[in-house]
C-alpha cells in the first residue's frame, strides 16, 4: 500500500508519496504543484492527479491502492494572517472585556510612535460581559446569571455570529460556568460554533487564554469547511477514510478532533518539518541535528536535542499570543524573496520585508523593483534562470541587476557584482546567527550538530554556514525541497492535555500527583484508541511545569513515562534545580519550587520514515559563478553534477544539480553519500 | 573595495549579535526573577556598553532606562579606573552618581578578552521594595533620599567570580524582603554571565579588533544618520511649558519649561525657566531628565535610527543647577522615572511639534495609582506590589487613534501589564472591573485611546496602601486643535466610606474589605473633533467609548436608533464651527 502526505504551503503545494502499488519494489515518488489559494481543495485535487501520473495510474487508482493520507496545511494560519476568520464574539466575566484589545499594553517596538496594533479580532462591540465570578482557587463568589448569557445570544443573532469564545476568569480552575454557558448557546444559537478557554487552553493569564480561544473560534468553521470540501471531493474518487492532519506538536489526529481546535494546526505545515528532523536525527543514529528551510519568504530553524523534539507551552504568532503546545520553530525573514535594501545610516539590511511569490523578486519580472536574495543568487551564477523551480519560470537577470545596481550597488559604492555578494553574505550571516542563537538558546554548542538542509535554496548556503559555525557536517536530503511533507508521511497520531495542578513542595503529596496523571492518561488512551492506535504502540510523556515560590513564568521539566509516586520529591526537585541552572545560568538549590501544569503527550511509538533514493545519472557540465559561495576570490568555474554522479565523493568546488535544488560544495569540501538519498557535506580532511 | 565589503559584513553581523545578545539577557531576567514588578511587568533594561561606557547596544525595553546604564558604567570607571578585573561585578543604584532612581539597581559585569576590558554588560532592575521609611519604593512624603531607600555607590559586589557576602548582605539586610531581593540580584548577575559567555563566543570568532572596529564604525554611522536628520529640522528655538500637578506639599503646581534650539546638525534641549527644586520626590536625577530629553528628540528624529551612544551624543541638554531637572543633595526623586520624565517628554514634543507636525503625537496619559503591603492571609507571607493595572492611555497622532492602555510615555510600549488572574494569585486583591472608560478619550479628528475603570477589594487586614503619581489636576494635553483626555481619580472606600485620594499621600491603613476605585486617564486628541468622519463616531459609540450624547456635543455627529442622520450632522457642524 502508499501512503501520501500533502503540505500546502504559500505557494506550492508539496506531494509525496512511499510504498507499493501491488507487487514490486517499495517507491518513493515527490512532486510540486502552485497552491490554488482561491480553491485549495480543488488546487489538491489537481495535485493529486499530478502524483498519480508520476504513478503512471489514475486518481482513483492510487486511492485505491493507498492507505494513509496526512495532511499539513497553512489554512489556518493564512486565514489568521488575512483576517478571512469567521465573524466571531467574546462572552467574558462581566466588567473584564478588554483583554483582547488592551494586550497587557506592549508593543513590539518602543522606538516607533507610528507603530500599528495588530488587528483585535473582535470588536467591542461584540466583547460581551457575563455576569459570574470565580477566585484564584476557582470557588464561585458570583453565581452565572442565565439571562446574561441568553441577552448575549440574541445580541450574536443579531449581528449574525458565526462563532462564539468563551473566556471566563479562572475557568482553568474550574469549568464549570463555560460549560454551562456553551449549553445555553446550543440551545439559542444551535449552528454557531463555541470554543470555551478551559478545553482550549486551560492555563492561567487570562489575556493569553483568551487570545487563543478568539483564534481558535474565529478559524475552525473555516478548517472545518475545507476540511469537509475535501474529504467529499476524494470520495468522488473512491476515498471512504478519514484523511489525517498534522498538528502544531507534530502529531497527526483525525478531522473529528482538528474539526473543534483549528488553532492546533497553525503550525500545521513546519511541524511536519520537525517530525522529518527526528526522525532523520534518530535515523541516522545522531543525536543533535538543527532543521533550516528557507523558503520563499521565511527562514525556519528547528533544533531536535539528545534525539527528541520538545514542545514550547506559549508562543506567539503574527503578533497574538497562543497559549498552547506548539514544536518549537524559530523563524527569520530571510527568504529567497526577503528583500535588501541600505538604510539612511548607511547599513546592509536583507529582510524582514519579503517580495513573496507575487511580485516575487524583480527577476521574476512580476512587477517587482526591489532586490531580493534570489536576484543576488541569480547574478552570482547560482541559480539558473532558464531551470528554476523545475524549468516552470524564466528569470530576468536585467531586472536583478537594476534592482541591485539602484537600491544597494550605488548607493554603497560598489559594482553590482559586488553588491549582489554583499547580499548573499549577509543573508548567509543572518542565517547562521539564526542558527547560532537557537542552538545556543537550548544550552548546546552548534559544533555537535549537523546541519540539515529542507527548502529550495538553502543547499547554496549550507557548507558555508556549517563551516561559520564549526558544525559537524551538512545533510542534503534529496527530498529537501518537500522536506516537511516527508517528515508528515511518517509522522505519528498524538494527543496532548495540559491541567493546571497547583503543588509546593511542602505539600508534596506524590499520590495525589499519580492520580491526575492517571486520570490525563484515561482520556489519552481513550483518544489514541479512538484514532486506532494499537494499545502496544501507545507512549506517553510527562511534562512537570514548575517554578520557584515567587518566581512568576515556569519552566518545562521533562519527566518522561516513569512513575511517580510518595518517594519522588527529590527526583522532580533535582530534575527541576538542573533544568533551570541549564536554562538561566543559576540554581537556588534551597529554595522552595511549585509545580503550575502537567502536560501529557500521549502518542503512537514511531514507525520510521522511509528514505528515498537518488535519481539517475548525468552528463558532467561547467558554469562560471562568482566565488563568494566556494570560498574563492573573484570568477571560478565549477563543474555541474547531477544527482546520478554521487557514487563516489565529489571534491569541492563544484555545483550538484537536484531535481528543485542546487547544492555548493565549497573548496575544501567533499560532497559524499553516507546515508541513502542523503548527499553528505563535510571538509575534506575532516573524519569520513 | 574588498576590505569595504568585508567592513559593512563585519559591522551589520556584529551589530545584530549584540542585539541578540541583549534579547536574550532580557528573555532570561523576565523569566528567572522573582519580584512581580521585573517578572511580570518586565520593569528592567539591559544593554552592553563598551569600555569608556559609551551605549552600544540596549534591548528594547522601557524607554527612560535607556542611557542609564551608560550613565552607571561610566560611574563605576570613576570610582574603580584601572581597579576593574575579569570576574568582578559591581552593584549601583544611587540617582546622584550614575542612578535613574533608588529602586532601579544596576548590575554591571565587565567582559575581558585577550586581557583587554573590552565591554561590560548592564542590567538595570526595578526591586520590589528597596528599604527607606515607606514599603514598595515609592514614598510620596519623603523630603530627603535617605527616606527613599538604601543608597548603594558604585561598589564591588563580585571578585574573581565568587560573591562578597559581607557586601550583599549589608545591602540586602535594609530591605523589607531580603530573600526576594537576593533571588532578584541572582537573576541579574546571571543573566549578565549569559550576555559575558556570548561576547566571549563573539570574539572567539572575529577578533578583539575587529569587534572594536566595527563598533566604534557604528556608533559613528548613527551619529551621522542622527546629525542629517537634526540638520533638516528648520533652525530655531521652540518652547513649550507643562506643569505638574504638585510635589505633595505645596498646592501650585510646578512648571517644566523647555526650549529646544536647532542650529545646523545640532539640538539642545535647555531647560533654563523650569522651577527650582521642590520639597516633593518628583524632582528629577539628571540621568532621567538628560535620557527623557535624548529619547523625545529620537522619537522625533526617526524609529530607524538605533538607539546607541552614536546618537544620544547628539541631543545636548542644559540642566540649571538647583532646579527640578538637577537639584542639589538631598532632595528626594523616586518618581521621577514616571512624573516628570512623561512630562518632561510631553513638553518637548510639544515643543517640537511646531518645528513640523506629524510626528509627535498628543498627550499620553500621567501615571497614578496605589502601591501596597502587607502580610497574605492565604500564606502569611510578606508581599508588596503596584497597581500596573491602573495604566491609562495613549495619545492620538496624525492619522492614528490613540492606543488604549498605554502606559505613561516614558514606560511607552516597554511595561508589560500583568494579568488580573496573576495579580490575584499574587497578592490578596479581588478585581471589581477592569475596562476601558466611556467618554474619556480626548477628542480629535483623531482620538485619544478611552482611559480604564479598574477597581480592587483587598482582603487583607493588615495592609496599607500608597497612592503616588500625578495627572489628577493636570490633563493629557491636545495637539492641532485636539482635545484634553481625562483626568486620573482615585477614591478610597474604608469601611463603607468614600474618600477621595490625592496623587501623592502618606500610607493609608486598609481594613478587611476595603475598596480602591481608580479612572484613569484618557489620551489626548489630534486635529479638530468636527473634522472626524461621522462613520468613525458612529462605531466608538457601538463599542461604547464615547457617548451618543458627546457624539453630539463634541463631534457635532447626530445619532439616531438607525444610525448616523447625515443631515442633522452636516447642519450642526456648520453650528458648531
Amino acid at each position: 500500500m502508499i501512503k501520501i502526505a500533502i503540505d500546502t504551503g504559500g505557494t506550492f503545494t508539496d506531494y509525496t508519496s512511499v510504498g507499493t502499488m501491488s507487487e514490486g519494489e517499495s517507491r518513493s515518488i515527490f512532486v510540486k504543484n502552485p497552491t490554488d489559494h482561491e480553491n485549495p481543495a480543488r488546487g489538491i485535487l489537481a495535485g493529486l492527479e499530478e502524483l498519480a501520473k508520476a504513478w503512471d495510474v489514475d486518481l482513483d487508482t492510487l486511492l485505491h491502492h493507498t492507505s494513509q493520507i496526512s495532511h499539513g496545511t497553512t489554512l489556518a494560519l493564512n486565514a489568521l494572517l488575512e483576517k478571512r476568520g469567521v465573524k466571531t464574539a467574546l462572552f467574558t466575566t462581566e466588567g473584564f472585556r478588554d483583554a483582547l484589545e488592551i494586550r497587557r499594553s506592549q508593543l513590539k517596538n518602543q522606538w516607533d510612535l507610528h507603530i500599528e496594533m495588530p488587528e483585535v479580532l473582535v470588536p467591542r462591540r461584540l466583547r460581551l460581559g457575563i455576569r459570574q465570578r470565580m477566585d484564584y482557587k476557582g470557588d464561585i463568589i458570583t453565581p452565572l446569571d442565565e439571562e446574561s448569557v441568553r441577552r448575549a445570544c440574541a445580541k450574536c443573532r443579531d449581528a449574525q455570529v458565526k462563532a462564539i469564545a468563551v473566556c471566563f476568569l479562572f475557568s482553568f480552575q474550574n469549568d464549570a460556568h463555560e460549560r454551562r454557558v456553551q449549553e445555553i448557546i446550543h440551545e439559542e444559537l444551535p449552528d454557531v460554533f463555541v470554543s470555551l478557554s478551559s478545553e482550549v487552553a486551560p492555563r492561567i493569564r487570562e489575556y493569553e487564554r483568551t487570545s487563543t480561544t478568539v483564534i481558535n473560534a474565529y478559524l475552525t468553521p473555516v478548517l472545518a469547511d475545507y476540511l469537509s470540501v475535501i474529504q467529499v471531493e476524494l470520495a468522488k474518487h473512491g476515498w471512504k477514510n478519514p484523511i489525517h492532519i498534522m498538528l502544531n506538536s507534530g502529531g497527526l489526529s483525525d478531522t473529528e478532533a482538528v474539526n473543534r481546535f483549528a488553532a492546533k494546526t497553525l503550525l500545521s505545515g513546519p511541524a511536519g518539518g520537525a517530525v522529518g528532523n527526528e526522525a532523520l536525527c534518530r535515523r541516522l543514529g545522531k543525536s543533535h541535528m538543527v532543521l533550516a528551510d528557507m523558503g520563499g519568504t521565511s527562514f525556519d530553524v528547528h533544533v531536535v536535542s539528545g534525539g527528541k523534539n520538545a514542545l514550547i507551552p506559549q508562543s506567539e504568532l503574527a503578533e497574538y499570543p497562543l497559549s498552547i503546545p506548539m514544536i518549537d520553530i524559530n523563524s527569520i525573514g530571510a527568504g529567497g524573496g526577503s528583500i535588501a535594501r541600505v538604510d539612511d545610516g548607511g547599513r546592509l539590511l536583507v529582510g524582514p520585508d519579503s517580495a513573496g511569490s507575487v511580485p516575487g523578486p524583480a527577476c521574476y519580472d512580476l512587477g517587482g523593483e526591489e532586490p531580493t536574495v534570489t536576484d543576488a543568487l541569480l547574478l552570482m551564477g547560482l541559480v539558473n534562470e532558464n531551470n528554476f523551480l523545475g524549468g516552470r519560470m524564466t528569470l530576468s537577470r536585467r531586472k536583478a541587476e537594476t534592482a541591485i545596481n539602484q537600491n544597494i550597488a550605488e548607493p554603497l559604492g560598489l559594482s553590482v557584482m559586488e553588491g549582489a555578494r554583499l547580499i548573499y553574505r549577509v543573508a548567509a550571516e543572518m542565517m547562521a546567527d539564526a542558527l547560532r542563537l537557537v542552538t545556543m538558546q537550548k544550552g548546546n554548542d552548534p559544533r555537535f550538530y549537523s546541519l540539515l538542509s529542507a527548502g529550495g535554496a538553502f543547499p547554496l548556503f549550507a557548507a558555508g554556514i556549517m563551516d561559520t559555525l564549526h558544525m559537524t557536517d551538512a545533510l542534503i536530503p534529496v527530498q529537501g525541497p518537500v522536506f516537511c511533507s516527508w517528515g508528515m508521511l511518517g509522522a505519528s497520531r498524538r494527543y496532548d492535555d495540559t491541567r493546571s495542578f497547583f503543588m509546593e513542595k511542602s505539600q508534596w503529596d506524590g499520590k495525589a500527583l499519580a492520580r491526575q496523571i492517571a486520570a490525563m492518561k484515561r482520556v489519552g488512551d481513550e483518544e489514541l484508541a479512538r484514532l486506532g492506535v494499537k494499545e502496544e504502540d501507545r507512549r506517553f510523556d510527562v511534562v512537570l511545569e514548575m517554578r520557584y515560590i515567587g518566581q512568576h513564568h515556569e519552566i518545562s521539566v521533562p519527566w518522561g513515562d516513569r512513575l511517580i509516586d510518595d518517594s519522588c520529591r527529590n527526583l522532580v526537585e533535582k530534575a527541576f534545580h538542573d533544568t533551570h541552572e541549564s536554562i538561566y545560568e543559576y540554581a537556588e538549590r534551597d529554595q522552595d519550587w511549585e509545580i503550575i501544569n502537567l502536560h501529557l503527550a500521549c502518542y503512537e511509538a514511531m514507525k520510521g520514515h522511509t528514505l528515498f533514493h537518488f535519481g539517475e545519472g548525468k552528463r558532467v557540465t561547467e558554469k562560471t559563478v562568482a566565488g563568494d559561495a566556494f570560498g574563492l576570490p573573484g570568477e571560478v568555474t565549477v563543474p555541474v553534477y547531477g544527482e546520478g554522479n554521487l557514487t563516489r565523493g565529489i571534491q569541492g568546488p563544484a555545483l550538484i544539480d537536484f531535481s528543485y535544488t542546487t547544492a555548493v560544495v565549497p573548496k575544501g569540501f567533499i560532497a559524499q553519500v553516507e546515508y541513502e538519498g542523503i548527499l553528505t557535506l563535510k571538509k575534506d580532511g575532516g573524519e569520513a | 573595495m574588498e576590505q569595504r565589503m568585508e567592513d559593512i559584513i563585519n559591522r551589520t553581523v556584529i551589530a545584530n549579535r549584540l542585539d541578540s545578545i541583549t534579547g536574550e539577557m532580557g528573555l532570561a531576567l523576565e523569566h528567572s526573577a522573582h519580584s512581580p514588578i521585573f517578572a511580570e511587568a518586565c520593569d528592567f533594561a539591559c544593554c552592553i556598553c563598551d569600555s569608556e561606557g559609551e551605549l552600544v547596544s540596549q534591548l528594547s525595553g522601557i524607554p527612560i532606562l535607556a542611557t542609564a546604564g551608560s550613565f552607571s558604567v561610566k560611574s563605576v570607571l570613576r570610582r574603580y579606573g584601572n581597579d576593574i578585573a575579569d570576574g568582578d561585578v559591581f552593584i549601583i543604584n544611587d540617582p546622584y552618581d550614575g542612578g535613574n532612581h533608588l529602586p532601579d539597581i544596576g548590575i554591571i559585569t565587565p567582559v575581558f578578552a585577550e586581557g583587554e576590558l573590552l565591554f561590560f554588560c548592564v542590567s538595570r532592575a526595578h526591586h520590589g521594595d528597596i528599604g527607606g521609611s515607606t514599603a514598595g519604593s515609592y514614598n510620596p512624603k519623603a523630603t530627603e533620599i535617605f527616606q527613599e531607600g538604601i543608597r548603594i555607590p558604585p561598589t564591588r559586589l563580585m571578585r574573581n567570580r565568587e560573591m562578597l557576602e559581607d557586601v550583599l548582605t549589608l545591602i540586602i539586610h535594609n530591605t523589607r524582603n531580603p530573600a526576594m531581593m537576593k533571588s532578584d540580584l541572582l537573576a541579574q548577575i546571571g543573566s549578565n554571565r549569559l550576555a559575558a559567555k556570548r561576547i566571549r563566543e563573539m570574539v572567539d570568532t572575529y577578533s578583539v579588533a575587529t569587534v572594536r572596529k566595527a563598533v566604534s564604525e557604528t556608533l559613528e554611522q548613527t551619529e551621522i544618520l542622527t546629525r542629517k536628520r537634526i540638520a533638516a529640522v528648520p533652525d530655531g528655538v521652540y518652547c513649550a511649558t507643562e506643569y505638574i500637578d504638585d510635589d505633595g506639599f505645596q498646592e501650585e503646581p510646578v512648571k517644566i519649561q523647555v526650549a529646544v534650539k536647532i542650529h545646523g546638525d545640532r539640538m539642545l534641549v535647555d531647560f533654563e525657566g523650569t522651577d527650582p527644586q521642590v520639597k516633593g520626590f518628583i524632582n528629577t536625577s539628571v540621568v532621567t531628565a538628560t535620557t527623557a530629553s535624548g529619547i523625545a528628540a529620537l522619537w522625533f528624529l526617526g524609529a530607524d535610527i538605533p538607539r546607541n551612544g552614536g546618537a544620544f551624543r547628539c541631543i545636548e541638554v542644559n540642566l540649571p543647577k538647583g532646579s527640578l531637572v538637577n537639584p542639589n543633595e538631598p532632595a528626594p526623586m523616586t518618581l521621577c522615572t514616571l512624573t516628570p520624565a512623561s512630562e518632561i517628554i510631553g513638553t518637548i514634543f510639544q515643543a517640537l511639534d511646531q518645528a513640523e507636525s506629524g510626528r509627535v503625537s498628543a498627550g499620553y496619559c500621567r501615571y497614578a495609582g496605589p502601591s501596597y503591603y502587607g502580610i497574605d492571609p492565604r500564606t502569611n507571607r510578606f508581599y508588596v506590589g503596584f497597581s500596573f493595572c491602573s495604566t491609562g492611555s495613549g495619545g492620538a497622532m496624525k492619522g492614528m487613534d490613540g492606543k488604549a492602555y498605554m502606559s505613561a510615555m516614558s514606560n511607552f510600549g516597554g511595561v508589560k501589564t500583568p494579568n488580573i488572574e496573576s495579580n490575584e494569585v499574587q497578592y490578596p486583591h479581588l478585581t471589581l472591573w477592569h475596562e476601558m472608560d466611556l467618554d474619556t478619550a480626548g477628542p480629535g479628528e483623531y482620538r485619544g485611546g478611552a482611559g480604564m475603570r479598574f477597581a480592587f477589594e483587598i482582603y487583607d487586614e493588615s495592609s496599607d496602601i500608597v497612592m503616588f503619581g500625578d495627572g489628577m489636576k493636570f490633563a493629557p494635553y491636545g495637539l492641532r486643535g485636539g482635545g484634553k483626555g481625562s483626568l486620573n481619580k482615585a477614591i478610597f472606600v474604608h469601611e463603607g466610606t468614600p474618600i477621595t485620594m490625592e496623587s501623592k499621600e502618606y500610607p493609608r491603613h486598609v481594613s478587611k474589605g476595603d475598596r480602591v476605585y481608580l479612572n484613569s486617564c484618557g489620551g489626548g486628541g489630534w486635529g479638530n473633533a468636527l473634522d472626524r468622519p461621522p462613520e468613525k463616531v458612529y462605531n466608538d459609540v457601538l463599542d461604547e467609548i464615547i457617548s451618543v450624547e458627546t457624539a453630539k456635543t463634541i463631534y457635532g455627529v447626530v445619532i439616531t436608533e438607525s444610525g448616523v442622520d447625515k443631515d442633522a450632522t452636516r447642519k450642526l457642524r456648520e453650528e458648531m464651527r
